[in-house]
């Protein structure tokens, strides 16, 4: 995975050697999120697309009920912004991204062939994701998650917010990968959850540099685990 | 719980009996991992359950990895010619035996260590990364994906993944990640075997299926990896250990076959419960002494506790 020479291609030119547009390497997320002073993650209009039964629903439940808490797989778009490096790797027609935070893989299928009709058989952390290109754009249709959280705990955009952000088994994101320059890749994600959402919510774009690295670690988060305990490997990810 | 939570489930409430489910005590050197012939519609824990679930006598009608024959050529990648690894293989198979035991490799002190060590209290059972080789050997789903440069070893127990870069040899090291579970590693090609070199070790895991196989900080790795044909996956580890182990220890020389047609690995995460685990603990009623050095040789090393008794001798 040797760097790619010449920072002044123009993206179009960024292909792997089978031609589809090249988006291997390791990137570096951003760290989003919200507080009154600032929302770095869209999350003012999230709070506001939340139903009334689906508010009445968020009283019932309380940070400690984020899933993260419990070590498990983030899924995207939330994973884009943890802070932590992400890794792509690319074969014809199909992607595999790693994340090292919460040390998950997730196939995508790039050759646009949809959905398979064992995508629907059970939900999974990060979803079933199918792929087509849009140009250079790679466009990904997510479906059937665990009811992930969008965002975390700490994520608290105005004085009334109570840091929840639960999702339902209706979720579906349409994400928008796309190499910018040689040195960053654009991820935008569209959220739509009917049963908990009046609208579908845009992330904002996410800019993601490529590190000069050819490997992400192995980064475990283990409930039990003294050496690493939680809640300091949660405090890595700022959550 | 759902049906896709089974074998993680399983694994953390039953430790005892998955640690035998999981890893049975198979010595014979063929024959070891019998699989039925699968359709493509089953699931991956379909085939899974119905194997972990059949007991042995059934397992013996059904069609081993060892007796496959050579089928295909090996498939090569489009991008430079190598040997293409990709795809989902199951089951582990050994086709070659070790030519040593590890058992007799172990130093006095680490066999002592070994022989104090609570057998249920496994890296398993804490949600720890499988080291190859004894990852190699876990009876659940185990893929490849390899791309240009790389090539990423994925398992569905656990939803565990290793990066390893292929480089134009020879492999260096990058000295300041962290050490991990399942090391640092780089891969290199010689002809058509992609060997690949591993340092860097956290010594936290097993290193194989004779329970406790500890392993130390010290664990050099030299694995290859070959494509006898077009669906089959062949490993042999080469193991120096010199903190613990007398010798180099050469693994058996073992298979993966590729039976299903799938693209994709699916994964249990383990989802660690201290409240179930202790549940476990209570249930096996543990001596709290052996209990303690049990998770102390897996949070901190074998060699820890080596160098701890080493250091307690020394001041005595």
């Amino acid at each position: 995975m040797g760097c790619r020479s010449g920072t002044t291609t123009p993206a179009s030119s960024v292909r792997t050697q089978w031609g589809e547009p090249d988006l291997m390497g390791v990137w570096q997320g951003p760290k989003l999120g919200a507080t009154p002073e600032q929302d770095s993650f869209n999350l003012t209009q999230l709070e506001r697309l939340y139903r009334p039964e689906a508010r009445a629903k968020m009283t019932q439940i309380s940070a400690t009920d984020d899933p993260a808490q419990s070590c498990v797989p983030q899924p995207f778009p939330r994973a884009a912004v943890l802070g932590g490096p992400i890794q792509i790797v690319q074969r014809p027609g199909m992607m595999l991204v790693l994340t090292e935070a919460f040390h998950t893989f997730r196939y995508v299928p790039t050759d646009g062939r949809g959905h398979q009709s064992n995508d629907y058989l059970f939900p999974t952390f990060v979803g079933h994701a199918a792929g087509r290109w849009e140009g250079d754009t790679l466009v990904v249709d997510v479906i059937r998650f665990r009811q992930p959280w969008l965002a975390g705990s700490g994520d608290r955009p105005t004085q009334t917010s109570t840091g929840v952000w639960p999702t339902s088994e209706a979720l579906r994101v349409v994400e928008r990968w796309r190499r910018v320059d040689p040195d960053t890749l654009e991820y935008q994600a569209r959220v739509e959850d009917s049963s908990m959402l009046t609208a579908p919510w845009d992330s904002p774009r996410i800019l993601l540099k490529r590190l000069p690295s050819n490997q992400i670690g192995e980064v475990k988060c283990l409930v039990d685990d003294p050496v690493t305990p939680p809640a300091s490997y949660l405090a890595q990810f700022g959550r | 719980m759902t049906f896709r939570m089974s074998s993680a489930t399983a694994t953390l409430v039953g430790v005892g009996v998955a640690a035998l489910l999981i890893f049975p005590a198979m010595r014979s050197s063929r024959a070891a991992a019998q699989v039925r012939e699968m359709g493509d519609s089953k699931t991956w824990q379909e085939v899974v359950h119905e194997v972990e679930g059949a007991p042995p006598a059934e397992r013996e009608a059904t069609k081993t990895v060892a007796a496959m024959k050579p089928e295909g050529p090996v498939p090569r990648t489009p991008w430079d010619g190598k040997p293409d690894f990709h795809g989902i293989y199951y089951p582990y198979v050994a086709v070659e035996p070790e030519p040593v035991e590890l058992d007799s490799l172990y130093r006095p002190q680490a066999q002592a260590l070994r022989e104090k060590l609570h057998l249920e209290i496994t890296p398993h059972m804490h949600c720890y990364p499988h080291t190859v080789p004894r990852g190699f050997t876990v009876q659940h789903g185990f893929a490849l994906f390899q791309g240009p440069g790389v090539i990423v070893v994925l398992q569905e127990q656990f939803g565990q993944f290793q990066v390893i870069p292929i480089v134009d040899g020879p492999p260096k090291h990058n000295p300041s990640v962290k050490p991990s579970f399942q090391g640092d590693a780089v891969a290199y090609w010689d002809g058509d075997t992609l060997v690949v070199d591993v340092t860097n070790f956290n010594g936290r895991g097993w290193l194989w299926r004779n329970e406790p196989s500890l392993m130390s900080d010290a664990l050099h790795m030299v694995e290859r990896w070959t494509r006898p044909d077009g669906r089959m996956i062949e490993y042999q580890a080469i193991i120096e250990d010199p903190k613990i182990l007398t010798g180099t220890w050469t693994s058996p020389k073992m298979r993966r076959g590729q039976l299903l047609k799938k693209e994709y690995l699916d994964y249990d995460p383990c989802l660690e419960d201290s409240r179930e685990v202790a549940l476990t603990l209570e249930t096996l009623r543990i001596d709290p002494a052996q209990l303690k050095l049990s998770n102390d040789a897996l949070l901190y090393g074998a060699h820890t506790i080596l160098e701890r008794q080493a250091a307690t001798r020394g001041s005595k």
